[in-house]
């Protein structure tokens, strides 16, 4: 096969998403060329579609067609209540399971110091911006159960300790290392129950 | 045999497709491996707590044709003080990405393995930069990188004065004499100095006994990377969190 023609660029474009191997990236392609031509457009389209009209909510970083977001912009959510989360996918959990009913803010990311990720490449600046102007109450750390997520945590609860506002992690009915995407929404909800205060102190 | 078990320290997880996740160890039988744990962000998952990084665990793997893969696994110490603080999550990433970087796969090295697991036994957030340097030494010394903090590595006398120079590239101290001012060089006090031999001769669990001030802090920091940097070709890159935190 031509190693520079349409076919070979389509699974070398297929091939950069997140999980997909040479392999998934050629299958993926065969397939799309095996479909009828309408199947391509739709799929073009909806991913220049979604590429342009979703962004990051600019008062809570989740992705939205929609400035700011509709959670945001909901008078119904629990004003001094604000969950953190590493991903928008967290936020789809949560808000699947019922269990929160505040304001939610998206990190895109968490604390990986073995893959030098810090606090800058997270939205932390605009998160810290966003309880000085706000009258939040509790900040719910919503980190993953692992090394990230408490590195995370630990790091959040020390720079908003100072502020007197109520830092709290989810409690670990999700277990040692589970990702919150993973977890069911019976377990999610019951780990915003027992939510326990943490304050990160120097040593 | 395909399945065959291992005494293993996690140094790093790394999502992989789906709920995979790419895990680093090191093993006392085998040395550093990098193994496969399928399914483990999965909520059902029974392997994900003896694959937590900086937990120590037995594990079954099992053989692979391109990477081996975790069949079973078992905790068998979490570490919890490490876990409480900054320092020490920040501390532990830190001693994991030194042994990943200076250790090769299937290269088994008992003295690596009990160093790093003493260091994760005692951990705590206080303390921690006593225990990583040190920690550092040691290591850089099992690995063929001794410091020569005694005599002058080009004349071989004795160093003397208050203030002597370390030189990365030769790997140990200069006399006033030998120094030129053409090779890098990083300035530390004789008291430093001494701290420094002591890091090097004690035991892990002692450590916490030993008192260094702030000024002699900084030297052995600049001259402990200095030297890592020097024979790692590149910065470490949990360094830029530690920064942070201080
Ligand atoms: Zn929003
Ligand atoms: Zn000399």
């Amino acid at each position: 096969m031509n190693g520079a023609g349409p076919i070979a660029r389509l699974i070398d474009e297929f091939s950069r998403l997140p999980g997909i191997g040479p392999k998934t990236a050629q299958r993926l392609a065969f397939f799309v060329l095996n479909e009828p031509p309408e199947m391509a457009g739709g799929l073009a389209r909806a991913l220049l579609d979604a590429r342009e009209k979703i962004h990051r909510c600019q008062v809570c970083c989740d992705l939205t067609d929609t400035n700011p977001c509709n959670i945001c912009r909901s008078p119904k959510r629990h004003s001094d209540l604000l969950c953190v989360v590493e991903q928008p996918r967290d936020v789809v959990a949560i808000e699947k399971s019922r269990g929160f009913k505040g304001f939610y803010h998206v990190l895109h990311g968490a604390i990986s110091p073995m893959s030098g990720i810090g606090p800058n490449d997270l939205t932390v600046r605009q998160l810290m911006e966003r309880l000085l102007n706000n009258n939040f109450k509790e900040v719910i750390l919503a980190t993953n159960p692992n090394v990230e997520g408490d590195a995370t945590a630990l790091y959040l609860a020390r720079l908003i300790n100072p502020s007197g506002i109520k830092v709290t992690r989810l409690a670990h009915g999700l277990s040692v290392g589970a990702s919150l995407e993973y977890a069911d929404g019976i377990t999610l909800s019951k780990s915003f129950e027992g939510r326990q205060e943490i304050i990160s102190s120097r040593s | 045999m395909r399945e065959y078990l291992v005494d293993a320290i996690i140094l790093k997880s790394v999502r992989a497709r789906d709920a995979d996740r790419i895990i680093t160890l090191y093993t006392k039988q085998h040395g550093k491996k990098r193994v496969m744990a399928h399914g483990v962000d999965r909520a059902v998952s029974k392997k994900r707590g003896s694959v937590q990084p900086f937990s120590y665990s037995k594990l079954l793997l099992r053989r692979g044709r391109e990477i081996d893969s975790i069949d079973q696994g078992e905790p068998i110490e979490i570490f919890q003080d490490l876990r409480q603080s900054l320092e020490g999550l920040a501390t532990a990433s830190y001693l994991a990405e030194l042994v990943d970087n200076f250790t090769s796969e299937d290269d088994p090295d008992p003295v690596v393995f009990n160093l790093l697991l003493d260091a994760f036994t005692v951990l705590k957030g206080d303390c921690s930069e006593v225990l990583s340097w040190a920690f550092e030494l040691k290591l850089l010394s099992q690995v063929g990188y001794c410091p020569c903090l005694e005599e002058c590595v080009f004349c071989d006398q004795p160093v003397k004065g208050d203030k002597v120079f370390f030189l990365p590239e030769q790997g140990g101290v200069v006399c006033n004499n030998c120094k030129t001012a053409e090779v890098p060089a990083i300035l530390i006090s004789l008291g430093s100095l001494e701290s420094l031999k002591a890091l090097m001769r004690w035991e892990t669990r002692m450590l916490h006994q030993i008192r260094i001030g702030m000024s002699a802090g900084r030297e052995i920091q600049a001259m402990i990377r200095a030297f890592t940097e020097y024979h790692l070709e590149k910065k470490m890159k949990s360094c830029n969190f530690i920064d942070l935190l201080k």
